[in-house]
Formats: C-alpha cells, structure tokens, sequence
C-alpha cells in the first residue's frame, strides 16, 4: 500500500474539514482541522515498511490557532 | 447444538486462518493482534491506554476533568484517522470504519474484563468526532458506581 502524497512544500484542503500540509519530501507532515493540529511522523517496521503516524502522541496542545483556521478557511 | 458467532460475521476459522497464513506477513499479523490487545495503564483508580496517556502526560484535558471525562478523553482514538492518508479508497468508507471500531472495541472490552474483573466499563463509538478528534472514534471510561 502506498503513502498518501501531495506537491513538495504545499498543502491541500481535502474539503471534508482537513487540511493536509507536504513537506519537502510530498509527504504529509501536518494534519489540521478546526479543533487540533497534528504532526505526522513516519515510523520503519523491522522489515523496512514506512509507517505515518499522527496518532494522540502527535497532537499539539491545545486547540487549532485561530490565524490558522482563518488562514485555512476551516 | 448451540452455535455462538464470532464476534465478526460470516467467519469460518479454517478459511480465514488459511487467508492469514497465506496472504499476510508475520510481521503485519502481530502489528494487527497488538493493536487489538494494546497496552493500559492504572493510574489512581483511572484505566487507560497506555499510549495516550504517555502522550498527553497528564490526566487534565480542556473538555471534560470530571472521572469518566479524563478516561474518555485520554483513551479517545480517531479510527477515521487511521484511515486517512490510505490509497485503499474502501478504507474511506465510513461504515467500514465504523464497524472495524466497534471490533476493536470488543477485544479491548475482553481484555479490560479479564485484567479487571471489579470494574464495569463503558465503550463509546462516535460517528462524528469526539472532543477534539474527528470522524469515527471509540474510546471507553468506567461506570461510577
């Protein structure tokens, strides 16, 4: 199964209330909605799969920065 | 003859263990049983699973600090979010989501059971966010007694 990927450097509105943030690399590296920001880091299984990871442990405190959800349109 | 169902229907352990054994890697079988039976922790008298509460490092939250509300929120997964940065577009589909969490929630309703026979628990899935998650998400807490 293939990683979910976007335009290096951009981000997305996915228009279901998520937007998508793509690092260098196109990969996710932030998920934001109205209510949490979230990181999403990339785990490697011991046979050398690349997992993302924006589970609880990737939440940021507190609730999403109001200049984001204005500057998203969330 | 009394027959008793499997908690997912029309199993049949001899196909679906052959599909196990012959489709899957040994290293995606554990990641799915350990996902099944995840860690918990007790922490004055509250359960929850251990890996939240390590992330949030604290049992107060914005929402909900009364007892049942530190469980709820700290054990609260996004199972929507699970899902969402799959190419598998049938992963998307929310009844699909729906039902793999209320899977999920029974085998960790087993294992709760089983480590704690005192205790009665509450499991919750929402289909439309929880507190600050979004989409399909499951979580449990204790009934007070």
């Amino acid at each position: 199964m293939q990683i979910h990927s976007g335009p290096p450097n951009s981000y997305t509105n996915l228009n279901n209330g998520h937007v998508v943030v793509y690092g260098p690399e196109g990969k996710p590296i932030f998920d934001i909605d109205a209510y949490r920001v979230k990181g999403v880091f990339y785990n490697t299984t011991p046979s050398g799969k690349v997992i993302p990871s924006f589970g609880n442990s990737t939440k940021f405190n507190g609730p999403t920065p109001k200049s984001l959800i204005d500057f998203f349109g969330l | 003859m009394i027959i008793y169902n499997g908690i997912i229907e029309k199993s049949n352990f001899e196909t679906d263990i052959s599909f196990v054994g012959h489709i899957l890697s040994i290293e995606e079988i554990l990641y799915l049983m350990k996902s099944l039976s995840p860690d918990f922790v007790e922490v004055n008298d509250n359960i929850y699973l251990l890996s939240n509460y390590k992330s949030c490092g604290t049992e107060n939250n914005r929402f909900d600090n009364s007892k049942q509300g530190k469980e709820k929120y700290i054990n609260t997964i996004s199972i929507s979010d699970v899902f969402y940065f799959s190419e598998d577009q049938q992963s998307h589909n929310k009844s699909v989501q729906i039902d793999i969490g209320n899977f999920i929630l029974q085998f960790w309703k087993m294992r709760l059971l089983y480590l704690f026979p005192d205790k009665e628990f509450e499991f919750i899935l929402s289909e439309n966010n929880l507190f600050d998650e979004s989409g399909v998400c499951i979580t449990f807490c204790q009934i007070i007694k």
